[in-house]
């Protein structure tokens, strides 16, 4: 079964590194993202695996086989890329049936598979359409259906949804996954949408300069990210720098300035590290006064998003904090220059070290 | 006062295809405008219209109360960005950005002046001797902007503006790009597909749609109070209810949905008998255990959990058969219901918004695909 395996795969353009020294392993049946900011190497990546480029070192395996050398149309895989490649001139059928008649397929079962991925897409009732008569979902989906006619049990797909319209991603993201389930396969998918792959995925690989730099559960990676780069990555994160002041049982008090100390359920680190302390501003939890790490601010600005509402506030110590909360029917929402009180939950925050190339560097997204 | 842009009847014809139909829209000074709306309802033909890279079939375009019909795109007064940046490959920042005040022929100061200034505020000082292929996305894009700045247009066009770049970094940029924007007293209209992105940035959103602007309102506005059924699914997105009116009382209505089902909504301002749609949006459907007084209660199981980045988005079958989506934001010490489970369904009468059901049924009115 199709499980595949890099083993330190590394692919220079001159001298830059895009890949470096990458292992990684999918299982069989296993649904992976990979994310990363541009030019992180993601693409690279998914293209070798793919066969279109050469790594210069490491090997690739795909169900315990080297397949280093060999040429794409023989390692089994279904490949679909963000520009739709459908033949205009080929109507709906012609184009899910290209790729079995050329390979010799028998008829018969042909036409049984293209029936089987044509309800399995939902586009039965279109099967004479032209491509330039269907919408760009829509011949995503049949780019799609065309792949799979390979029968191949592992799918690369390289921004299957980037040309398309945010609403009709969200949409056929689960559309993806609901077929790579039903059908059994493994996929690997490459995105730039941190959401599209928290949402369809069974396992998310965050890269950024060529290496991976974590991966896991969605869930997992976005409330216990291992490293800053990650946690600023997978979602947004109030970031404050800070001084371990103690360590205890429970967890670690870090001392964030200007009398501002806040308390973390983690346990790495000792009295005098210097860290970095980040939450999601979801997490936080407005007008609780008693709680445990309780803070008070001025709200300085104030931006609706449809149905949260996201708040900054100014903290004594000068630091910004954002908080995103829904919005609650009849109660009145909050206004600038009004003061606040709010906390953060301990299991909600999360404690670095704090990065040798500085902060901004380490959370940098370009 | 004037608005600084203003379209009056504007028409564009492409072939047989009616890309704009007779569009009335007014833009303040300073004021920020996301024309908000799918793959071809005709965006980017209206950013263009307003451009001068196209010229109307019908009707009138003003700029600063002047015609401007006619009148070439760098008499406008207004810069218009690309979605693919387009700078100068062979020049590096500072050359790219000083473009428009060498061409005006400003004095070496006032291009100095303006050119390090307008850098300073895209925090591109530090790169002006890069050229556009060693810059990231995200830079590149901040060059551009910069060189529209530069040009002294008081007008940013901007088509798409953050659609080559990562979903992470539009949202950093979005919010960099509209106090920009505001400082520098600009106005700015910009085309996007991305919901969120309009509701986060703009004074004003237009939704266009084939053609049309559908609605047009800030950002609350157009949240809570959609007029159709197509802004309400576009913008945010929503749960649908068919069902016909079976009563009208001094509290709300009752609508009965298949399978015998019942809900109240707050509205009464449709008859009974009337076929109506019910809307509900995801986030103000909650998940419990017991009955919420008040609510609107319906028994569920829940199909499937996704996790949607900082909220859980549940699928849920009802005892009609129906599927429901619920949207809950997720706080550190909650822990998200399972697959299997079963859950009463609350939603409050008030959440709901009615609309007649559509002529073309409902389908084509919410379909993404």
């Amino acid at each position: 079964m199709p499980e595949v395996r890099l083993v330190n795969v590394t692919k220079r353009y001159g001298r830059i590194l895009a890949n470096d020294h990458v292992n990684l392993t999918i299982r069989d049946g296993e649904y992976i993202s990979v994310i990363g900011p541009s030019g992180c190497g993601k693409s690279t990546l998914i293209k070798s695996i793919a066969g279109i480029i050469e790594p210069d070192e490491g090997e690739i395996y795909i169900d315990g086989k080297i397949v280093n050398n060999i040429p794409i149309e023989d390692r089994g895989i279904g490949y679909v890329f963000q520009n739709i490649a459908l033949f205009p001139h080929m109507n709906v059928w012609e184009n899910i049936t290209y790729g079995p008649d050329v390979k010799g397929f028998l008829p018969e079962e042909t036409k049984t598979i293209a029936r089987e991925m044509i309800e399995m897409i939902k586009v039965s009732a279109r099967i004479d359409a032209y491509p330039d008569e269907l919408s760009g979902g829509t011949q995503q989906k049949i780019a799609v259906a065309r792949a799979l006619m390979s029968r191949s049990s592992l799918m690369l797909l390289d921004e299957p949804l980037g040309a398309l319209d945010l609403k009709v991603r969200s949409v056929l993201r689960y559309e993806l996954r609901r077929i790579a389930k039903a059908l059994g396969i493994t996929v690997l998918h490459v995105t730039h949408d941190q959401e599209e792959a928290m949402s369809i995925s069974d396992r998310i690989v965050v890269m950024r300069k060529g290496r991976i730099v974590e991966s896991g559960k969605p869930l997992q990676l976005y409330m216990k990210p291992k490293n800053l780069f990650t946690a600023n990555f997978v979602g947004e994160a109030n970031f404050l720098v800070g001084k371990i002041e103690k360590v205890s049982e429970k967890g670690l008090l870090i001392d964030i300035g200007n009398g501002l100390k806040v308390f973390s359920t983690e346990s790495k680190g000792n009295i005098g590290d210097r860290v970095v302390v980040a939450f999601r501003p979801e997490f936080v939890i407005l007008k609780e006064k008693n709680d445990e790490n309780a803070f008070f601010g001025e709200i300085t600005r104030i931006v609706y998003s449809g149905s949260l509402v996201r708040i900054t506030v100014e903290t004594a110590s000068g630091d910004e904090i954002l908080i995103k909360n829904p919005l609650k029917f009849g109660e009145p929402p909050p206004e600038t220059g009004e003061k606040l009180t709010f906390s953060i939950p301990p299991e909600n925050v999360l404690v670095y070290p704090y990065p040798e190339a500085g902060l901004h560097k380490e959370l940098s997204l370009e | 006062m004037l608005p600084l842009v203003e379209l009056v009847n504007v028409t564009k014809r492409f072939g047989k295809i009616t890309a704009l139909n007779r569009i009335n829209l007014s833009v303040e000074d300073g004021e920020y405008l996301c024309i908000l709306g799918p793959t071809g309802a005709g965006k980017t033909t209206l950013l263009r219209l307003i451009a001068g890279l196209l010229e109307p079939d019908e009707g009138e375009i003003y700029i600063e109360g002047r015609k401007v019909n006619k009148v070439p795109p760098e008499e406008r007064n207004a810069a218009y960005m690309f979605q693919n940046y387009a700078l100068f490959p062979h020049m590096n920042v500072w050359r790219n950005v000083s473009f428009g005040p060498i061409i005006k022929e400003w004095n070496q100061k006032r291009i100095n002046d303006v050119t390090s200034e307008v850098l300073e505020m895209v925090r591109l000082g530090e790169r002006k001797n890069a050229y556009p292929h060693e810059l990231s996305g995200g830079m590149q894009q901040r060059v551009a902007l910069a060189r529209g700045i530069a040009s002294g247009a008081r007008i940013l066009l901007l088509d798409e503006p953050f659609g080559a770049l990562d979903a992470r970094l539009r949202v950093n940029l979005r919010t960099h790009l509209k106090s920009l924007v505001k400082d520098q007293r600009l106005t700015a209209i910009h085309v996007t597909h991305d919901q969120e992105e309009a509701l986060m940035v703009s004074d004003r959103i237009a939704i266009l749609r084939e053609g049309r602007i559908e609605q047009i309102g800030s950002p609350q506005e157009i949240y809570t109070n959609p007029k159709s059924i197509f802004t309400i699914s576009f913008v945010g997105g929503a749960n649908f209810f068919e069902g016909v009116v079976s009563r009208v009382n001094e509290f709300g209505s009752e609508i009965e949905l298949r399978g015998g089902l019942r809900i109240h909504v707050s509205d009464r301002s449709r008859n009974v008998g009337e076929r109506v749609v019910v809307a509900v949006r995801r986030e103000h459907i909650s998940l419990g255990k017991s009955r919420r007084r008040g609510f609107n209660n319906l028994l569920g199981e829940i199909e499937d959990v996704m996790f949607v980045g900082g909220s859980m988005e549940y699928m849920i079958k009802l005892e009609n058969d129906m599927t429901l989506f619920s949207r809950i934001l997720l706080k550190g010490s909650s822990t998200p219901l399972r697959r299997g489970e079963i859950v009463i369904i609350s939603f409050h009468p008030r959440e709901c918004r009615i609309f007649e059901y559509p002529r073309r049924g409902l389908l084509k009115e919410i379909e993404a695909i």
